[in-house]
């Protein structure tokens, strides 16, 4: 069937071909994209003898009536090349219209949440990424599709980069919050950015350097993201599209990361207990529990079952790996679906847009979901002869999300030394598939004593606990936009912009009675009445807790605008307003116990009183958890900002920016709440002086700029401050403060200081086009922590001590390879970072850079990046015991405690950034006739990661190991097919520290990745005829295809050691009515 | 209509931006967090001493040292490094990491300073100055008590040496961060902790409605203490005298359960009749786990009628003894003052000072409250000698697992009748302490030294 109507579809354009009327008094033909042929709808044909002009219709269609044959046609859209026809020409056979995209200069305008800029009177750094392209990909978060397409902004994957997931020519804070912003329809948004549908964005503006941002004043120092949201048009046919796509991810894989094998982790507890190991566990009066091996030996040693079933069992348990469990009862293969239906039209005064869509996604773990339905309605009028522009817009966004199921890793066993992660030979499941118990907080035979006695059933059974749990979070959010503006003369223009947006956030996890936490508490604080009665503190039932947050954010902005063009010669644009925001949050929290879920109701339980464990009756002390927290936050912003650009002769142009931000700053004077801001830029089109002459570079375009950015730190203060515990001291029920800051007279804003110098080319008849950019990023006055002696009473003092010193190379190249019937296009970005911290006067103790330089904590070290790799030299295994040796004093050396005191920070080794130094893509893109493919690869260069290995701290509390642990050195003679070290006979911290962390598990991250393909049909209406739509789109998009080439041997993805990113495929349609 | 319009928008503009200027210092004075504050009133003051979790803290590290609890081989592979290191004296304790045993007390110095500076800003009115004078007394107390227990590990024992030149430890008198650090002599260290403890007494109320919170009792006991590990047994029999004068109770132990597993009554807010000043040492897992047990030469020592064998000592059999008596029912040990321990300082005194007959009266009240009812014989010793072995005897029986036993092998080294060399055997290696060894001073941790230069102290 499908092939049939592939077949039709063929000889349809075929037959389309020739119905392009030519018509004396009307001509009527089509707009469509040269890549790809997708119709253009609002493209502008104008007749150029009297400027009459009309736009094409959804489906690109346009009639003009009266056109002369010696006229021409000149056809226009954004984005895209305009195009000149002579009319004869057309009535000569031209059938379609065809639109190069305008790749060189992706876009014309772009924006800067304060107003759209002309790029060629730009100065500054943009990175303009349109629908076409952000529509490559598919998926629910709108942030990814920034990846490997921006040059300068790169995803940090490196070890503690999951609060700051993306940077923007690399990162010029240290304590500050190193988020890019992010504008949403002019204003910066505060919410969760996953709430936003991708969809419904129009196009994206990144601003990079200081001209390009410093219209954000304090918020810019880490780049802006300037997010446009589609809007109707003026003088638009009413249009429908919809969009579907299902995407389907793989199963994790959870042999990826290497573990010991099963057999040697038994052979380690049989030793462990030969010692005595597991004596505190077995004579605690906390009645920690054993592993099934541990119990075996326990009971064949107290000779309740001989040594020969104890062996017989123990050995069965070598053949079992809980990985099989997890990979069949806790994973399964993730499905996202997303709709999105959108509605646009517009009249001469009028235009509207509604859009809906709905996700949902089931995660790869099984139990977890995620559901969005976003709403969203705008409206644009024009009054009085369109001088007064009023829009208005409300979105709207319902999150629920399901999570009973928090992974395997959170399966764990309580010990003497903390928890332990799960025991390998762990059975989830019996051969049936039914939920099995397995050892977690306590020992067999206490609990099975318990529940005799009455006490609530004490399994732990973790696929049941997935089945049972009840734990959901959902968020409302909307945001109402109203914008005013008046042209009060042709020059100027006072615009009005008000913003209200309020986010409530709700999360309700229901531990019913079956649970196990819900069974445990209740247990534990059972105590033994008279007459075998039972006393219950917490009420028998489900416990709820639920937690709600509140923000409401309220932002106004006033400001003129002036516009004037004296001659085509002059041309002078400013802006100047203030703006004002108040965001406000609150959260609130509270439980209930002995909650029945069936009629919504709770019993009361006595905080106040202490009662003793039933487990270690011991600790009589333990008051039952009252979790009701609260917070409110404020934050208070003020702003006043002027910006002008002046251009002489369309070659020079001129801009200006300054901004002074304001700002609730906790315990300074009123004069310090402030930063002014400033930059400055000029451009200079080569190209169009009267004495260039090189035709080989027809186009060539120079910018520079100059400025400062700032950076907001709103954690420190001035005076001595303290923090009110959110309840009272658990000891004496008296409220209770701690010093969270000392006092700090000096403190400044942060500041950003960044030079830009850009040059714009195209050359070959517009067949290659690009930029390249060079500019510094240097962070002045950051807030950094300075380690003090802990005799001034604490240990790291917050102030304005460090510096950054970045430079950086963003090059990109845009090349027509083939055009015609055929075509090929090829998009390549180069972003070279490289960054160092400049004046951290304190050192932090070598073994801190060396074990969480990379990024577990904030160790920056002066002259190097924030974040690197450091490593004790390594100088090969003992021949004779297997030892790792370092370097003591110039010689091998065992003495581990002696050479990690010794390392200095000069002499340990520094092995590189934990964050590429060089990162860009390679995106290919082919079209013939209707079939469109685009091939996206991206590269990652210059950065290492540490590999992961054997710890045997680990391995000798019985908690079991990597891997390597098999390729450990065993007999004199392994040392030269293996680094990795002999099994100590007992716990050794410094040989493990030293070990884990010396300079032969350092890897080099280079690599290159298949990232992504995207391939797709589309057909027109005019190509079939019978179709019910005037345009249909099918897509795949495959995501996460595999690595291409990667330095290191070790057989890891140096982004994801722990596991890759799953592969995904989608499939799409995407239909115009 | 068109001219109006030119001419009043800018206008109107020109109103709002005015309006918004006028509120503008309001707008921004709003505090961000409604939990922040900048302490400047007596309630703030009083809630930064409130935290308990870090003003009352006392070492814990000292008690794996000491000599009251002994590790299996079986503990042995469970601890943690630092806590082998301290069992088994190694030179290195802290292996160039940091230790709360030097960081906790220095916070408590400067939560106090911090009050202290802020007290100082404050004109108090009448009806404020006797909360006033209690904060300020207070601070002055967690100075010292913090000072004290510093001195007790990182400097060297008050009298084995030339007081003013021997090093002792950092004095921060003021909450500013800026200054360096440097080692004061060990007398000005002692000195320091004696005037600020002269002047709390002055400041206190008798008695406070939290254990938590310093009072004069506790002061007078606190200096008692600091008096006897000075060896100046004269001022601390002044001072054991007056704190006893305002609280002298002792629990009658036969009141209490000795099959429970948790015997004494919680020390807070108020319940413990002898806690003058509740403390609790850092917790370490020497402290909890089963396979470290008592001593069984101090288990032994307890006689059958005396309750304080199973109140304070959970006998599991096979040699497995652990420790049951602490004054914090709460999980860390207690290591605060109580009136038993200040009975026993007095009797001490009176011993040294040749006053017999009032030594055995304290002795003997004391012991008569922890036997079982009719089964004590008062002791009755006519020679010194003999009272004051008796004394010190009965001072590690009550006082086991108080913290105070690794400040009385120090003080006691001095005297060559109760000098004694420790040996401790693990894993085949057998270490041990000498009298006076240098290994009665821990090493400052290596962050410190570096930091501010500071002179360490030799451990070989």
């Amino acid at each position: 069937m499908i092939r049939k109507s592939l077949f039709f579809g063929v000889i349809c354009i075929a037959i389309c071909f020739g119905t392009i009327a030519q018509n004396r008094e009307t001509l009527t033909g089509s707009v469509v994209s040269k890549l790809g042929r997708q119709p253009l709808p609002g493209a502008t044909i104008q007749l150029k003898s009297n400027g009459a002009a009309t736009i094409s219709d959804p489906v690109g269609r346009f009639s003009i009536s009266g056109p002369a044959s010696q006229d021409t046609l000149l056809v226009t859209y954004l984005g895209y090349l305009s195009i000149q026809i002579p009319v004869n020409t057309f009535t000569a056979g031209v059938q379609q219209i065809e639109l190069s995209e305008n790749a060189n200069q992706l876009g014309e305008v772009v924006a800067t949440g304060y107003q759209m800029i002309p790029k060629d009177r730009a100065t500054g750094s943009f990175v303009f990424i349109d629908n076409e392209l952000l529509n490559r990909r598919t998926g629910a978060g709108i942030l990814d599709r920034l990846a490997d397409v921006t040059p300068g902004l790169v995803f940090n994957r490196n070890t503690g980069a999951g609060a700051n997931p993306v940077s923007i020519r690399g990162q010029s804070t240290i304590f500050g919050n190193a988020k890019p912003l992010i504008v949403i329809d002019n204003f910066p948004y505060e919410g969760d950015i996953s709430n936003l549908n991708p969809n419904d964005v129009e196009s994206i503006t990144v601003l990079k350097d200081a001209a390009a941002a410093s219209i954000w004043g304090s918020r810019a120092g880490n780049g802006v993201i300037v997010i446009t949201m589609k809007k109707g048009r003026q003088n638009q046919v009413f249009k429908v599209s919809f969009n579907s796509n299902v995407q389907i991810g793989n199963k994790p894989d959870p042999f990826y990361r290497q573990q010991m094998p099963v057999a040697d982790f038994i052979d380690i507890e049989q030793r462990l207990f030969s010692t005595g190991y597991y004596r505190s566990s077995e004579l605690s009066v906390n009645k920690y529990p054993l592993t099934p091996v541990v119990e075996l030996l326990v009971a064949q040693r107290d000779g309740i079952i001989s040594e020969e079933t104890a062996q017989n069992k123990i050995e069965s348990l070598k053949n079992q790996d809980v990985r099989q469990d997890i990979e069949k009862f806790f994973y399964r293969k993730s499905i996202s679906q997303q709709y999105a239906l959108n509605l646009t039209g517009g009249s001469d005064n009028h235009q509207f847009l509604v859009s809906a869509g709905h996700d949902r996604n089931l995660s790869n773990l099984i139990g977890n979901q995620q559901y969005r339905t976003t709403l969203n309605f705008t409206n644009g009028f024009t009054f009085y002869r369109k001088k007064l522009e009023l829009n208005l817009g409300i979105y709207y966004t319902e999150n629920s999300n399901r999570q009973n199921n928090p992974g395997p890793g959170a399966i764990s066993l309580s010990s003497v030394t903390g928890t332990s992660p799960l025991y390998p030979y762990a059975r989830l499941a019996d051969d049936m598939g039914n939920p099995l118990a397995i050892a977690k907080d306590y020992r067999d035979n206490f609990t099975q004593q318990a529940m005799q006695k009455g006490l609530l059933n004490w399994d732990y059974k973790p696929l049941d606990e997935i089945r049972i749990a009840d734990n959901k979070s959902g968020l409302t959010d909307y945001r109402f936009n109203a914008t005013m503006g008046y042209k009060i003369t042709d020059a100027f223009r006072f615009e009005i912009l008000y913003q209200h947006a309020r986010s409530t956030t709700r999360t309700r996890n229901l531990q019913s009675q079956d649970s196990y936490y819900a069974r445990n508490l209740i247990n534990r604080f059972t105590q033994p009445g008279s007459g075998g009665s039972l006393i219950r503190p917490i009420p028998l039932g489900g416990i709820k807790d639920e937690n709600s947050g509140l923000s409401i954010n309220k932002s106004l902005r006033s400001q003129v605008a002036y516009e004037k063009q004296w001659s085509s010669n002059q041309r002078f644009v400013a802006l100047a307003g203030f703006e004002a925001r108040d965001y406000h949050s609150s959260t609130n929290g509270y439980r209930l116990y002995g909650y029945d879920n069936t009629h919504a109701a709770s019993k009361q339980v006595d905080y106040i009183s202490t009662f003793p464990s039933y487990i270690n009756p011991t600790s009589t002390n333990n008051t039952i958890l009252n979790n009701d927290t609260q917070s409110e936050l404020t934050d208070h912003y003020l702003s006043y900002y002027a910006n002008f650009s002046y251009t002489l002769y369309q070659r020079y142009t001129l801009t200006g920016s300054a901004r002074l931000d304001q700002s609730n700053l906790f315990g300074v004077e009123t004069n310090q709440k402030g930063a002014p801001l400033w930059s400055a830029g000029g451009s200079w089109n080569l190209s169009k002086e009267s004495f260039y002459h090189v035709s080989s570079l027809p186009y060539l375009k120079l910018r520079l700029t100059y400025g400062f950015n700032g950076n907001i730190n709103k954690s420190v203060s001035a005076l001595t401050t303290a923090r009110f515990g959110s309840s009272v001291d658990y000891l004496t029920r008296l409220p209770y403060t701690t010093i969270i800051n000392p006092p700090n007279p000096t403190l400044k804003w942060e500041k950003v200081q960044m030079l830009n110098f850009g040059i714009d080319f195209e050359f070959l008849n517009d067949r290659i086009g690009g930029s390249l950019e060079f500019y510094q990023k240097n962070g002045k006055d950051l807030i950094g922590n300075i380690a003090l002696a802990p005799s001034t009473g604490i240990e790291t003092y917050t102030g304005n001590t460090a510096g950054t010193k970045g430079k950086g190379i963003d090059l990109v190249f845009n090349t027509h390879n083939v055009k015609g019937e055929f075509n090929w296009n090829s998009n390549l970005f180069f972003s070279y970072v490289s960054e160092k911290v400049i004046d951290y006067p304190v050192k932090t103790s070598p073994n801190i850079y060396i074990t969480s330089g990379a990024g577990a904590g904030t160790y920056p070290l002066e002259g190097r990046p924030m974040y690197a790799f450091y490593s004790y030299k390594w100088a090969g295994l003992d021949p004779n015991t297997g030892d790792p040796m370092g370097v003591l004093e110039g010689q091998p050396s065992n003495n581990y405690s002696r050479i990690i005191a010794g390392t200095t920070t000069e002499s340990m080794i520094y092995s590189g950034p934990a964050r590429p130094a060089v990162f860009g893509a390679f995106r290919n893109s082919f079209s013939w006739k209707n079939i469109s493919l685009s091939i996206n690869m991206s590269y990652r260069l210059g950065y290492y990661f540490r590999r992961s290995s054997v710890s045997y701290n680990s391995v000798l509390r019985g908690q079991g190991g990597h891997a390597d642990y098999t390729r450990r050195w065993q007999r004199p003679g392994d040392e030269l097919s293996t680094n990795v070290p002999s099994i100590p006979p007992a716990i050794n911290t410094s040989r493990n520290t030293f070990y884990l962390f010396s300079s032969t598990l350092m890897e080099k991250g280079d690599h290159a990745r298949f990232q992504d393909l995207n391939l797709s049909y589309n057909i027109l209406k005019s190509q079939w005829k019978q179709m019910p739509f005037s345009h249909m789109q099918l897509y795949l998009y495959a995501n996460n295809l595999g690595l291409i080439w990667k330095s290191n041997n070790s057989g890891l993805d140096p982004d994801y050691p722990d596991g890759p990113p799953q592969m995904t495929l989608a499939f799409g349609v995407k239909i115009d009515l | 209509m068109k001219q109006i319009n030119i001419t009043l928008k800018p206008f109107v503009y020109l109103i709002c931006l005015c309006v918004l200027m006028s509120c503008e210092n309001e707008f921004l004075d709003v505090r961000p967090d409604k939990a922040l504050v900048v302490p400047q009133t007596l309630d703030d003051f009083q809630a930064i001493l409130d935290n308990t979790s870090v003003m009352n803290v006392a070492p814990g590290l000292n008690e794996v040292s000491a000599d009251d609890f002994l590790a299996t081989e079986a503990a042995w592979g469970v601890l943690s490094e630092v806590e082998k290191n301290c069992y088994i004296w190694q030179p290195d304790l802290f292996g160039s990491q940091p230790s709360v045993e030097w960081n906790y007390p220095y916070q408590q110095v400067f939560y106090a300073n911090i009050v202290l500076n802020g007290l100082s800003a404050l004109k108090p009115d009448m009806a404020q100055i006797s909360r006033w004078q209690n904060l300020h007394g207070s601070a002055l107390f967690y100075r010292a008590i913090a000072f004290y227990h510093l001195v007790q590990i990182f400097a060297s024992p008050y009298g084995s040496g030339d007081q003013a030149s021997q090093p002792g430890i950092p004095l921060r008198l003021d909450q500013g961060i800026e200054k360096k650090s440097t080692r004061s002599s060990l007398k000005e260290s002692y000195d320091q902790i004696e005037k600020d403890l002269l002047m709390a007494v002055e400041l206190l109320p008798e008695r406070t409605n939290y254990k938590s919170r310093p009072s004069k009792a506790a002061a007078f006991a606190l200096l008692s203490r600091l008096y006897l590990t000075m060896g100046n047994f004269e001022k601390s029999l002044v001072y054991a005298d007056s704190s006893l004068k305002i609280n002298s109770q002792l629990m009658d132990y036969s009141l209490l359960d000795s099959t429970s597993l948790s015997p004494f009554p919680s020390a807070l807010p108020n319940g413990n009749v002898e806690v003058l000043f509740h403390t609790a040492k850092t917790p370490y897992l020497f402290e909890t786990i089963p396979t470290v047990v008592v001593d069984p030469l101090v288990f032994s020592s307890f006689a059958h009628e005396d309750l304080r064998r199973v109140l304070f000592f959970n006998n599991r059999g096979n040699g497995i003894i652990t420790f049951k008596g602490s004054y914090n029912s709460f999980n860390n040990g207690f290591a605060g003052l109580a009136t038993d321990e200040i009975y026993l300082i007095r009797a001490e005194c009176f011993t040294r000072s040749g006053k017999i007959a009032e030594a055995q009266d304290d002795l003997n009240f004391l012991l008569a409250s922890r036997w079982k009812k009719g089964s004590f014989t008062p002791v009755k010793e006519d020679s010194q000698d003999a009272l004051l072995l008796r004394i010190i005897n009965e001072r590690r029986k009550e006082l086991v697992g108080r913290g105070l036993r690794w400040t009385d092998l120090r003080r006691l080294n001095l005297d060559a009748r109760f000098a004694k060399t420790h040996t401790r055997r693990i894993g085949g290696h057998t270490s041990s302490l000498s009298p006076n060894d240098v290994k009665y001073v821990f090493p400052i941790p290596d962050n410190e030294i570096l930091m501010n230069g500071l002179q360490q102290n030799p451990r070989e």
